[in-house]
């Protein structure tokens, strides 16, 4: 579970990783660091969206995990989300992005909707 | 004669052109994607309800249509994904409702069986009371200051005072300094 209390915490981690991943001697290296570090960052990429989609993010970001003072009730701490499902929000493009290029002319414009 | 006649060929050939354009065959291919990316979409927007749900966090259209990566406007249009986000939020409504009336009912019934339980016990200790250190306090019944005046009844329970600190057969004097004033009663115990 993480919350969006866990973001700051999980962001620094994760420039950590790609700073060490950048400082490899080379290119395997590199590639299996950035490969250790995927699913965690893919799920915080689902978490960075979840919060940016419920206006949470910018508090995300300024909260001040060092101050004694906590709201634990806020849904910066109470609403928790599934790793797994951040991963699925996170590593899924763009549903309107999934289709593949067209060949024939009148469907050029496969619309962003059919209903 | 002949204009007319010819006028009348080019509109039966427009005619005769514009049905051949309609036997153009469909654009399958285009249709089929436009199924499949509708159909991906919707399967986006179940997993984002379903993340919703767990989270506990408020189920709404935008926060749907932004988790899915699907515009707000195809969750009204689209009959499957509408239908979806309606029931979700009707199922969170009636949750959040029955939440509400459980936890008032767990409430209510927790401290009408503790008002009981202690009317029980007030009765128990009243009639465990040896008789030779049991002795009713009279100065209750002067006791307006702080009740309203004539009531000496708080709910069902007679709010007569027993108490074991005085003899039985003293007199005493209560003074008390409150906001109403200083209150003094003069009483005197006797036995039950």
């Amino acid at each position: 579970m993480l919350t969006g209390a866990d973001y700051g915490y999980w962001k620094r981690q994760e420039q950590r990783w790609a700073t060490l991943a950048e400082g490899a001697p080379d290119e395997t290296a590199r590639d299996y660091i950035y490969g250790a570090f995927e699913k965690s960052s893919q799920a915080l990429a689902g978490l960075e969206k979840a919060l940016l989609a419920l206006g949470l993010l910018d508090q995300a970001k300024e909260l001040d995990l060092r101050s004694p003072h906590q709201d634990f009730f806020d849904p910066i701490w109470r609403q928790g989300w599934r790793a797994g499902d951040l991963v699925d929000i996170g590593s899924g493009k763009e549903a309107s992005e999934n289709h593949e290029p067209l060949t024939n002319g009148p469907g050029k414009d496969n619309g962003s909707r059919e209903s | 004669m002949d204009l007319a006649r010819t006028t009348a060929a080019a509109s039966r050939e427009a005619r005769a052109g514009t049905q051949n354009t309609a036997r153009v065959p469909r654009p399958e291919q285009a249709i089929d994607a436009r199924r499949r990316a509708a159909a991906s979409k919707v399967a986006a927007v179940e997993k984002a309800i379903k993340a919703l749900g767990r989270t506990g966090a408020p189920l709404t259209r935008m926060v749907v249509a932004r988790l899915a990566g699907v515009s707000r406007s195809f969750t009204y249009e689209n009959d499957v994904a509408n239908r979806m986000i309606t029931a979700a939020q009707a199922m969170s409504q009636v949750r959040a409702d029955d939440r509400i009336e459980t936890r008032t009912a767990h409430q209510e019934a927790s401290w009408r069986e503790r008002a009981l339980n202690a009317v029980d016990e007030i009765a128990t200790l009243v009639g465990s009371l040896p008789p030779s250190v049991g002795s009713s306090v009279t100065y209750w019944d002067n006791c307006e200051s702080r009740m309203a005046p004539g009531l000496n009844r708080i709910g069902t329970v007679f709010a007569g005072k027993t108490s074991s600190f005085f003899p039985s057969g003293t007199s005493f004097y209560v003074n008390e300094t409150n906001s109403n004033g200083d209150w003094t009663a003069h009483g005197r115990t006797s036995r039950v």
